[in-house]
């Protein structure tokens, strides 16, 4: 693996990451839920079309629908991705990581429960990683979890 | 011009007033100059003799005889004179060497007694006087000579590419025959070029988002100073990730 030439990025892993970085990761991960809303979307109207033998259309569900869509694409998304490698697509792009309380792999609950608050509040409890003193999102606050800079380690065994 | 005697060259110049050395590097004596000069000549000439036989011979002159199969006394001739003039050169070294060293012993001789020598002193110092110019016009001489010499160089090297047909020259090129024996196959089979492209290709991609995510790291560190300033905290925020678990 490449080393990190940066000096000040390299004293930087392992650290607890800032706002505006989990920020960017959380609008990249919600930008990938909806791509994937979009494709999902579109993979139904296509099995429609081929089922049904009427013109191709991309279904347009009702905003309730859509949300309850949302949310099954983005829990189902950001729990794999955080009980797995801890890096959400947005994660992965930034160099961060989930982990649990002592660094090592987030448990299945934990992540389910996690993706499961922050899918409906879009996000927004990383807000809180400004005011924190150990740069706490909401989410690592209530689930026990944490997000640090991670840009080259493989995932810890440590659980 | 007299024989000198035996008792000058005891102390030759004992009496004059001593100077300092005009000139730093001692000149050659005339007799090594005249010797060194004649063999130079009498070599650069003998050279200038093969060379211009190697020329001859390359030019096939038609109307010249078929050659002798063996060399006649006319043959001998050439080398003969050369070994006359060397033979002259050595004995007008001998005789100019005699000549040098005598003058040099009745110069030390008449120049001894004190009364000479303060008749000499205005000579001598005119003298001193025309070796001081002479070194002075010599030095610039030296330096003239020598930014000529780039210069005499850069002209007969112009000269010479002038004379050069580049075309001709590069025609007769086997370019074919070079390429022909280059394997570009076996070459092409030894460069890993896929795995250089990927190794290039992710390489810059890697450096690109590693600077995206220092400018993160910055700014992260950037927005928690802000923050910490206007909640009035004074103690920098604790990010590291220990042992204690996210807890704290």
């Amino acid at each position: 693996m490449k080393e990190i030439r940066n000096e000040r990025s390299r004293a930087a892993q392992g650290q607890r990451a800032g706002f505006v970085s989990q920020a960017i990761a959380a609008a990249l991960d919600a930008a990938v839920i909806f791509v994937l809303d979009f494709v999902v979307l579109a993979a139904f109207g296509f099995l429609h079309f081929l089922v049904s033998g009427d013109d191709y259309e991309i279904p347009q569900p009702g905003p309730w629908l859509n949300a309850v869509i949302v949310f099954a694409i983005g829990v189902a998304l950001l729990w794999s991705a955080w009980s797995g490698s801890g890096r959400a697509p947005g994660m992965a792009v930034l160099g961060l990581r989930v982990v649990g309380r002592n660094g090592g792999r987030l448990s299945s609950g934990r992540a389910f429960w996690r993706a499961v608050l922050a899918v409906p509040t879009l996000g927004l409890g990383v807000l809180w990683v400004l005011v924190s003193k150990k740069n706490r999102s909401l989410y690592d606050v209530i689930c026990g979890s944490a997000v640090m800079y991670d840009w080259r380690a493989s995932v810890s065994t440590r659980s | 011009m007299a024989a000198g005697s035996t008792d000058a060259r005891k102390g030759p110049g004992t009496a004059m007033v001593p100077r300092a050395t005009p000139v730093p590097a001692p000149a050659p004596g005339v007799t090594d100059v005249l010797r060194r000069g004649a063999r130079l000549g009498l070599g650069a000439l003998g050279l200038a003799g093969r060379a211009a036989g190697t020329v001859f011979a390359r030019v096939p002159d038609p109307d010249a005889a078929p050659p002798d199969t063996e060399p006649g006394i006319a043959a001998l001739v050439p080398g003969a004179v050369l070994g006359i003039a060397i033979e002259a050169e050595r004995r007008a070294a001998g005789v100019v060497d005699a000549v040098a060293k005598s003058s040099a012993a009745v110069a030390r001789t008449a120049t001894q007694p004190v009364l000479v020598q303060r008749a000499l002193r205005p000579v001598e110092d005119r003298l001193w006087r025309w070796n001081e110019v002479a070194r002075r016009e010599q030095s610039r001489n030296q330096a003239q000579a020598a930014a000529l010499i780039p210069v005499i160089v850069q002209q007969v090297t112009e000269n010479v590419l002038a004379q050069l047909d580049f075309v001709r020259l590069v025609e007769q090129i086997p370019v074919d025959d070079i390429a022909a024996a280059i394997d570009v196959e076996a070459i092409v089979q030894r460069i890993d070029l896929g795995g250089v492209i990927r190794e290039s290709t992710a390489s810059i991609t890697m450096e690109t988002v590693d600077a995206v995510r220092t400018q993160g790291i910055a700014v992260d560190a950037w927005s928690a100073r802000v923050v910490d300033r206007i909640l009035l905290r004074k103690k920098p925020r604790d990010t590291a990730f220990g042992d204690d678990g996210t807890r704290g």
